[in-house]
């Protein structure tokens, strides 16, 4: 008997939603009708309501599939975060996408560019929550120049997503980049997490995710 | 990404003679036997039920506290801790992607 479900309906306007991702990692599920943010570890029980819901710019969108380095991963999720550092705004798009042999790995659309990462336990040779924008570091042996040190809030998130995400929740992150290449490092109350990755051009990457 | 941790060695000592959990914060450094590691992650679970085959039932409703730390070329160091004792487990992170299978 296969007990595993795959679809719920949300708990405020009964859209139908899929369960995508890893249901043991997920920790919340965000209805993309109309904002509302479940706990996917309590019943799916309603926590709060984003005020602002809309669908990104960009082709990706939830439940779609496609092929990153030979595996096929599907998007579970997305966060748009947006960051104001002396009157400039950036806003910026990360996607969870999720293959079963290969766990998550994430996109992030910034501006024109779309980078493509996994996580990575190796350590940068230097420390750099206590560097500068402009400094430079090495990871596994490549060249990273610091590109610019957020504070972002969430603005809005939809999906299976496997972080706890709150409104108005900042947690500092780095962005780094290299020839190609790109590092992101995100400091949370629990946790810092570090990313490498590597630039893909955006026809490349809306090509690979084009079926459900 | 999915964890995989190879667990190389453990030590269990007692908690006088490891840092305490509460002062192992993400992003700080510590030298333990001699290496540099940088805690990233802390976690705490309260173990509520658990199976007749579990392998240790003494652990039900007891609560575990873990700290990872990482170190270079992606070494990883697991404390967990346990009533009063903490268990040192070394090993190395992989990521599936490195994991190349010949015939």
């Amino acid at each position: 008997m296969n007990n595993t479900i795959d679809s719920i309906r949300c708990k405020t306007c009964a859209a139908p939603l899929a369960l995508l991702g890893n249901a043991l990692r997920t920790k919340t599920l965000t209805c993309q009708y109309c904002g509302t943010v479940m706990d996917s570890q309590n019943e799916f029980r309603a926590l709060y309501t984003f005020s602002t819901v809309q669908q990104p710019q960009t082709a990706l969108r939830i439940g779609l599939q496609g092929v990153l380095d030979g595996i096929k991963f599907q998007i579970s999720g997305f966060v748009v975060y947006e960051s104001t550092y002396r009157g400039d705004v950036t806003q910026w798009l990360h996607f969870q996408c999720y293959s079963p042999t290969h766990g998550y790995s994430h996109i992030i659309k910034l501006g024109d560019k779309y980078f493509v990462l996994r996580r990575t336990y190796h350590l940068p040779n230097r420390i750099i929550w206590m560097l500068k924008k402009g400094d430079r570091f090495e990871m596994q042996g490549q060249p990273f120049l610091i590109d610019q040190f957020y504070f972002p809030q969430v603005l809005y998130a939809a999906g299976s997503l496997t972080n706890t995400i709150k409104q108005r929740q900042r947690n500092k992150q780095c962005f780094a980049l290299g020839e190609e290449r790109c590092f992101v490092s995100v400091q949370k109350s629990h946790a810092v997490e570090y990313y490498i990755g590597t630039l893909m051009p955006v026809a490349t990457l809306e090509a690979l995710f084009s079926k459900r | 990404m999915m964890k995989i941790c190879f667990l190389l060695q453990s030590q269990t000592v007692r908690l006088n003679e490891a840092p305490s959990w509460a002062s192992l914060q993400p992003n700080t450094h510590i030298n333990v036997a001699g290496k540099d590691w940088l805690v990233t992650e802390q976690c705490q679970m309260v173990l509520e039920e658990a199976s007749a085959s579990t392998p240790r039932p003494a652990l039900k409703n007891s609560a575990r506290s873990d700290a990872y730390l990482i170190a270079q070329n992606a070494e990883a160091l697991l404390i967990t801790f346990i009533d009063n004792a903490a268990t040192f487990q070394q090993g190395f992170w992989l990521d599936p992607f490195e994991i190349k299978v010949s015939v």
